[in-house]
């Protein structure tokens, strides 16, 4: 007998059909990618495709970026309905914690709370690198994706691609996926931008560098076009 | 209504009646083993739902045997909610399979990979020491089993050994006309294990996705 691994769609178009229909449900995904490559943005897809599909998801920002900002710099995006905020999206600021926390016992305690008061499908923390500064933070990583995924979530975990680095390993070692976002100047002199899965276990997914543009819906990949 | 004589399928059931779902569950005189039916997603609220009526509203007890995940997430979970939990005995097989820690609510921890024969034997001591051990378990009063999440069984144990498990499990309840089975599997998880646990229930309580966030 074999298991039909659960899916949850990924709200970006073209990148179900790469992964078997979807992220693997529960599991924990590292986004990773340099400054402006679409991670929030694709962060954002996947929960407000929850959202729509009658899911409850958690934005927890550890920038502390208020809402209204976030709200702002998305308005344009097709997807972004203010109308989830509150009810099946819930925005969680982890910023002022962060500043203060004396070690990662008060953020695990922080998700535990909202996660036992929303019981959401979906999570996305972003960006969750900024947590590297602080002590205990591989041993921190591993114990949180086990248990986001005992909690029965898809949590999305964005990660800022340092210079020299392909992804951030502290990260990477512990999820079940990872999916790469990169750009490049082209031949015409203007940047491209791509979508890899580096990894995504019990999955088949397709591999390579695939172009991705990135319109009022979002982040769109073009599999196969643009191949690195 | 959910569902008829037999394995009839409920549907069309709500956020807010689950409970009713329950409460017509118990008060069925000619079936006494459920399969819960749930999209993987809301196992979690389901089995919060039942935790919830048994333990608060109808101030029962019961035994919960957690497989896929340590029993430590629903026992902060049922804190949170502030559901009482004196009535709540844990069998918890998953801390032991994934090394995690016991928690402090009344707890037996099951390892090994013939646990589910292990588990078997498990209720019939508990059986026969019900009377004995006052203190601990009052087997004969309890108002359920319910087992979170069944789906995941055959990643551990045969097929036989899991036909096995429940064929004892539904002896041991038989005479026991108060205790109520809950399995409760995401449908689309592992459907031949499903339809292999259809054979050792009287009714499907199917929740539709839509009942709750």
């Amino acid at each position: 007998m074999t298991y039909n691994i659960s899916r949850i769609r990924t709200g970006v178009g073209g990148l179900d059909d790469m992964v078997e229909g979807g992220y693997p449900f529960p599991s924990s995904m590292l986004v990773a990618g340099s400054a402006g490559t679409g991670k929030t943005t694709l962060a954002l897809q996947f929960l407000t495709q929850g959202a729509a599909e009658g899911e409850r998801g958690i934005y927890f920002a550890t920038l502390s970026e208020p809402i209204q900002w976030l709200l702002r710099f998305t308005e344009g995006f097709k997807f972004m309905k203010k109308e989830y905020f509150g009810e099946e999206l819930i925005y969680q600021d982890m910023g002022g914690l962060l500043k203060k926390m004396g070690d990662f016992n008060d953020f695990m305690k922080a998700i535990e709370d909202c996660i036992t008061e929303y019981m959401p499908q979906r999570i996305v923390i972003d960006p969750v690198t900024v947590l590297m500064k602080k002590k205990g933070y591989r041993e921190f990583m591993f114990d949180l994706s086990l248990a986001l995924k005992n909690w029965e979530t898809t949590t999305l975990l964005t990660g800022e691609v340092q210079p020299g680095e392909i992804y951030p390993v502290e990260v990477a070692y512990v999820v079940d996926g990872v999916v790469l976002l990169t750009s490049r100047i082209g031949k015409e002199g203007s940047r491209q931008r791509f979508l890899e899965i580096l990894k995504m276990r019990g999955t088949k997914h397709i591999t390579g560098a695939h172009m991705t543009s990135i319109t009022d819906q979002g982040i769109q990949v073009q599999v196969g076009m643009g191949m690195l | 209504m959910p569902g008829g004589q037999g394995t009839g399928v409920a549907r069309g059931l709500t956020a807010s009646n689950i409970a009713e779902a329950i409460d017509e569950s118990i008060n069925r005189s000619d079936g006494r083993r459920f399969l819960v039916s749930v999209k993987t997603g809301k196992i979690v609220h389901v089995n919060l739902t039942i935790l919830s009526h048994f333990l608060r509203t109808l101030k029962g007890s019961g035994i919960y045997i957690s497989i896929d995940r340590p029993h430590k997430y629903i026992e902060l979970l049922l804190r949170k909610k502030e559901i009482p939990q004196e009535g709540v005995y844990y069998v918890d097989i998953a801390t032991r399979r994934s090394g995690g820690e016991r928690g402090g609510y009344s707890l037996l921890s099951i390892g090994g990979f013939l646990w589910l024969k292990i588990l078997a034997n498990t209720f019939e001591d508990l059986y026969i020491a019900n009377g004995k051990k006052p203190e601990k378990v009052d087997f004969f009063n309890m108002d359920f089993v319910l087992i979170d999440n069944a789906a995941v069984l055959p990643a551990f144990n045969s097929m036989d050994s899991i036909r096995e498990f429940f064929s004892e499990l539904g002896n041991l309840v038989r005479d026991h006309q108060k205790m109520r089975t809950y399995i409760v599997v995401p449908k689309d998880l592992h459907p031949k294990m499903f339809e292999t646990l259809r054979n050792f229930v009287d009714q499907i309580i199917e929740i539709p996705d839509e009942w709750v966030l």
